[in-house]
């Protein structure tokens, strides 16, 4: 293959990393190894060769097959743009959207006043669109059940923990052993064997759902994600918070996505306000009481913005984390760009959570979700 | 076995065995053979992965096996066992012949004493290379895949009581994945990824005609358009290729010559799976609207 091609294969690969793929100059010269192997060097030719080697998932390949035709465009002089020689950022951009597809855009500052006060489920977040919201958003009649993210997660198990009741199977790890020996009663040795395995049952996610003022942004989303949740095989409760404490499962149960969104709105009176993470986690513990078992996941989702003292959150998550099988932080601006934890709030759930996972975009969710697993 | 020279000759050598790969699947099942590195293929469950297992090993001639995952697979349920009664009967009978017992104990682990499971014949062919087909790897444990990543990086197995067995000939090897969880980057990195999806109308059609040539083609017309209509529907589970073609193997068995709604109303459960689907379907007005929709667009 010519140098010029392997040099424009290698810049296409710099630039896809600086999209999330996992590429090395090993995969760029495999590349090339392959389109020479295949002797097609039309644009579809070279297009199947590199999907095969360079994607690994269905989200990727919708990411690479815009790629590509930014980059076929930019080779064939459509687009009027200097390529820096090896550099990445001139991808950066994806402009280019494939005809039938429309980008949605997310609420900015301007946008979001006025959805505040609408009852409307609004498919969006700050940050690049995903996938699965340029489907929500574009006009192809497609319904939230065909979403990629609702099937990804309406597929994954349930969370199960091992229970300590057994039942009898053809082949267990463990014995019966009061039936073995009663059927053995009488003989000389053991002739036959009667098995068993533990039976699972559901663990318990306890969701502690930031609904204050700086979450303001991300409430669509999560409500999004929480209202499908519920909806699944899980056993699954739900708790919004600001200044007070809501148990909103219950609404978040009605099949209506519209009906739910305006019931749990009704109902937490507190949305949009301040942030007393310490009392409200104390709040908690005393009202779930005994159903907060050392087998039970908690899921806090909030940025780490608290108003209330630092050594009272700090004790109240101990106390937690002691109580519960894992206490997870879901932060929605992890992983961004310049974020960093900085607040004494955020340090302390950082010190004190078992795990910090991102959770800026649905796919983020399904993916905390799944990795609680 | 004689493998393709190209993306066409894999193309055409799988629609010999009835099955229509387009370009970039045919790209990806021929770099696979090239390169020796595995395929995986991930889509919606009825989209035809397993089959492309199968139509390819009939292409090259070669056996196909086939090791099923599932929740709790293990390396000796995938890899070998030791034949432990024949152990026994082997010490039985050396001991009444007299033997040495060291002598006894050396010649225990040998190969004949193993019970070979799937990877193990894939490795260790008695003929050419099989096609080994690891389907639903989703299904199965994290630490069952960091153990096919070593034999699937390497083509080699280690037997502490042998050694170490090494593949003279690399299988061709396909995963499928019906997306229930992720899998490890690790090992999507040593595979070549390809994702099927739903086939359009045109293509589905091809394949009912490609698959069954003696069906009417206007009923066949028929079928694909219902299907693809359902499809569009927010159904539990959508139907997939293999359920059109088992509705369409159902229908010729019926003598079915035309859809009504009587006959889909028999033989729904073909398609849909799901309780709830069905009940979806079962007003009336819902399969009249959509034959209506059907005759309304010619077919």
């Amino acid at each position: 293959m010519e140098d010029r091609a392997a040099e424009n294969l290698w810049i296409l690969a710099r630039a896809l990393r600086t999209l999330g793929f996992s590429l090395s100059i090993q995969d760029a010269v495999l590349a090339a190894r392959s389109v020479a192997l295949t002797q097609d060097l039309s644009l579809t030719g070279v297009h199947d060769v590199l999907a095969a080697l360079w994607v690994s998932s269905h989200e990727q390949r919708v990411l690479f097959d815009q790629a590509y035709a930014y980059f076929a465009s930019l080779l064939a002089g459509a687009l009027d743009s200097n390529i820096p020689q090896g550099a990445g950022p001139w991808l950066s951009g994806l402009g280019l959207p494939q005809s039938g597809r429309t980008w949605v855009s997310w609420i900015d500052t301007a946008k979001s006043s006025q959805f505040r006060t609408s009852d409307r489920t609004v498919y969006s977040h700050s940050g690049r669109a995903s996938s699965e919201e340029v489907l929500a958003g574009s006009q192809s009649g497609h319904s939230p059940a065909e979403l990629p993210w609702v099937r990804r997660l309406d597929s994954l198990p349930a969370h199960q923990v091992r229970g300590y009741r057994r039942q009898d199977v053809r082949r267990g790890k463990l014995w019966n052993l009061s039936r073995v020996l009663r059927r053995n009663r009488g003989r000389a040795e053991i002739t036959a064997l009667w098995r068993q395995k533990r039976r699972n049952t559901l663990r318990p996610s306890l969701f502690l759902w930031d609904a204050s003022r700086s979450m303001d942004g991300f409430l669509s989303m999560y409500f999004q994600f929480l209202h499908r949740l519920v909806h699944t095989k899980n056993a699954v409760e739900v708790w919004t918070f600001s200044t007070r404490l809501t148990d909103v499962t219950a609404e978040l149960r009605t099949v209506d996505p519209k009906q739910a969104y305006r019931s749990v709105f009704e109902k937490a009176r507190d949305l949009r306000g301040g942030t007393l993470l310490a009392s409200v986690a104390e709040a908690l513990t005393a009202r779930t009481g005994n159903r907060l078992s050392t087998k039970s996941d908690i899921v806090l989702i909030t940025d780490g913005y608290d108003a209330g003292s630092p050594e009272d959150l700090a004790n109240i998550l101990s106390k937690m984390g002691r109580r519960s099988h894992r206490l997870i932080w879901w932060n929605p601006w992890l992983g961004r760009k310049g974020y960093e934890i900085a607040t004494p709030a955020g340090r302390i759930l950082a010190k004190h959570c078992d795990r910090v996972d991102a959770s800026g975009t649905l796919a983020d969710c399904v993916a905390a979700w799944q990795r609680l697993a | 076995m004689r493998r393709p020279e190209s993306v066409g000759a894999v193309i055409a050598g799988l629609q010999a065995h009835h099955y229509l790969a387009g370009p970039a699947l045919g790209t990806a099942v021929f770099l696979s053979l090239k390169l020796e590195r595995p395929l995986l293929l991930e889509g919606e469950p009825g989209v035809g992965k397993t089959a492309l297992a199968q139509a390819l090993a009939q292409m090259l001639h070669v056996p196909l096996i086939r090791l099923q995952c599932y929740e709790g697979i293990d390396r000796e349920s995938a890899l070998y066992e030791w034949n432990y009664p024949r152990q026994l009967l082997h010490i039985r009978l050396r001991e009444l012949s007299g033997e040495d017992p060291q002598f006894t104990e050396q010649s225990l682990y040998r190969e004949e004493f193993l019970l070979k499971r799937p990877l193990y014949e894939a490795i260790r062919p008695e003929g050419d290379p099989p096609v080994l087909l690891i389907d639903e790897i989703d299904r199965s444990d994290d630490e069952f895949e960091a153990f096919l990543l070593e034999v699937l990086s390497e083509f080699q197995i280690s037997i502490p009581e042998i050694g170490t067995l090494k593949a003279t000939q690399r299988p061709v090897v396909i995963l499928t994945s019906n997306r229930t969880r992720d899998v490890h980057d690790a090992l999507k990195r040593r595979c070549l990824y390809q994702w099927l999806d739903y086939p359009s109308y045109a293509r589905e059609r091809e394949i009912l005609r490609e698959r069954m040539p003696q069906m009417d083609p206007s009923l066949s017309t028929q079928i694909v358009h219902f299907v693809q209509n359902l499809r569009q529907r927010p159904l539990e589970k959508v139907p997939g290729l293999s359920e059109t073609l088992d509705w369409a193997a159902a229908l010729e068995a019926l003598g079915v010559l035309a859809l009504s709604e009587q006959v889909v109303e028999q033989t729904l459960g073909c398609v849909l799976k799901y309780r709830d689907d069905i009940m979806s379907m079962g007003a009336p007005q819902v399969v009249s609207q959509i034959l209506g929709e059907i005759a309304a667009g010619g077919g």
